[in-house]
């Protein structure tokens, strides 16, 4: 084959090909993915980019006979509607033309664009004395990619409206836009073909869903499975909430309020009775502090066995503080902690807490009444209550569950967008 | 059905069961048994 043309890209001095020339229009180079106006003799730069578009499974160049003519690939798009998106090689011969080689859903199509159209309306249309049934709605495909050279001007982003007509393996793909509509005749090529005939690896799994929905010269799709992960993923959550929520169950509660003093601990104020119904469950302790600043009050909690005396452990704090500095006022800390004890066996138990106050940055000094001074002390409210959820365990799972269908939408991102 | 579905599928069942599990034996790594580290040592306001 001839009619070869050697530029340089003006973006990055790459030495680059114009296989086609006198028919190439636009030309992605093939180093950094620049989009390059060949059609005059000088070269002009149309876009810079600095993502070539790799990932494609032919690449520009790539040599093969097919129904008996050898094909230069000269051009590679990749496409996307919707959810689905697809490779779309344009091959070169300088005798018989263009042709479309359509890779969908791990399905080949060769594709010839037609010049005897097709008659008829939306739904059938005739071409050569058959009739063809429309597959599917019409719908937009968006350009992604673009590698190679184009007999006319495309980028990234470039838009046409899609519809499919389809009698048998054979599919008829009318593609307009820019005011002009593109009529291509698809039909399957075997796998173990074109494998051998560009020198390429099998295909692997076969992914299948959709038609192929070509355009001027192309089309077809990838099984897109992400809105089912993650409405599974939605539902296993919610699923998963009651599943605990029946687990973690029965409840009971006891509560009583304490008088942390500052510098000194109060210690063994019995709060009250818990009973643990199942053979393990969670118990969690709340402290609410009232009115206080600048303060911390730290809590032991004792959880006793009245069966064997044996205690179960557990800490907690409250904490609150404000002030005022060079960016304005400013707050910091909860009155409100929560404390999480775990396995806590089947029994009947005694809570009890030992508080004690700390004053930031320092202790307040004893209040003076009368003739004796009495220590200032924060009121803490404590509530028991077995049977409490563990919700960092569920917010784990929701994480772990959304992950993988958002890292499945990161791949295809960027299988999408040259990889 | 795809074969990440399916993956995902046995991801939602390992997942699920793993959580139930700890909710059955009142598991998790989030629990207070022990007094949490604070910064430095030392109680107060950490923002500044």
């Amino acid at each position: 084959m001839n009619a070869v043309r050697n530029i340089a890209c003006p973006n990055c001095g790459g030495a680059l090909e114009v296989r086609a020339a006198g028919f190439s229009v636009n030309l992605a180079c093939a180093y950094c993915g620049s989009l390059l106006d060949v059609s005059r003799p000088e070269v002009v730069l149309i876009e810079a980019h600095d993502k070539a578009a790799k990932g494609f499974r032919l690449a520009p160049g790539a040599r093969g006979t097919l129904f008996d003519i050898e094909w230069e690939t000269v051009g590679a798009l990749r496409r996307r509607d919707l959810g689905y998106s697809w490779e779309e090689y344009l091959l070169f011969n300088p005798y018989a033309g263009y042709r479309w080689l359509v890779l969908s859903d791990r399905e080949w199509q060769f594709g010839t664009m037609l010049l005897d159209l097709p008659e008829g309306n939306d739904d059938t249309v005739s071409w050569r004395g058959e009739r063809f049934t429309r597959d599917g709605d019409a719908s937009t495909s968006e350009t992604t990619a673009v590698l190679g050279e184009f007999y006319w001007r495309v980028r990234a982003g470039d838009t046409v409206e899609a519809m499919l007509y389809e009698r048998g393996d054979t599919v008829l793909s009318r593609e307009g836009g820019g005011g002009e509509v593109n009529w291509t005749q698809l039909v399957p090529v075997e796998d173990d073909v074109i494998a051998q005939t560009f020198g390429l690896g099998r295909l692997k799994a076969h992914r299948a869903v959709r038609e192929p929905s070509p355009s001027s010269g192309s089309s077809s799709s990838t099984a897109n499975d992400l809105p089912t992960m993650f409405g599974l993923a939605c539902a296993a959550i919610v699923a998963l909430l009651l599943a605990m929520v029946l687990i973690s169950g029965p409840v009971e509660r006891a509560s009583a309020s304490i008088d942390a003093p500052f510098a000194a601990t109060r210690e063994g104020v019995r709060i009250g009775t818990l009973t643990v119904r199942r053979p393990w469950q969670f118990v969690t302790v709340t402290a609410r502090g009232t009115d206080f600043d600048n303060r911390w009050v730290d809590l032991d909690y004792s959880l006793v066995d009245r069966a064997t005396g044996q205690s179960m452990d557990g800490y907690g704090i409250v904490e609150h503080y404000s002030g005022r500095d060079s960016d304005g006022s400013w707050t910091e800390g909860s009155r409100k902690g929560t404390t999480l004890l775990g396995r806590v066996p089947r029994g009947t138990y005694d809570l009890y807490v030992d508080a004690s106050a700390h004053g930031w940055p320092s202790d307040p000094p004893p209040q003076i009444s009368g003739w004796s001074s009495l220590p200032e002390t924060v009121t803490v409210s404590i509530e028991a209550e077995t049977g409490s959820l563990p919700w960092g365990n569920w917010w784990t799972a929701a994480l772990l569950l959304f992950a993988f269908p958002c890292i499945a939408v990161w791949r295809q991102y960027r299988e999408e967008n040259g990889r | 059905m795809t074969l990440r579905l399916v993956l995902f599928l046995l991801w939602i069942a390992m997942v699920m069961a793993g959580c139930l599990s700890a909710s059955y034996y009142a598991w998790s790594p989030f629990s207070d048994e022990e007094r949490p580290m604070r910064a430095g040592g030392s109680y107060g306001p950490t923002h500044k």
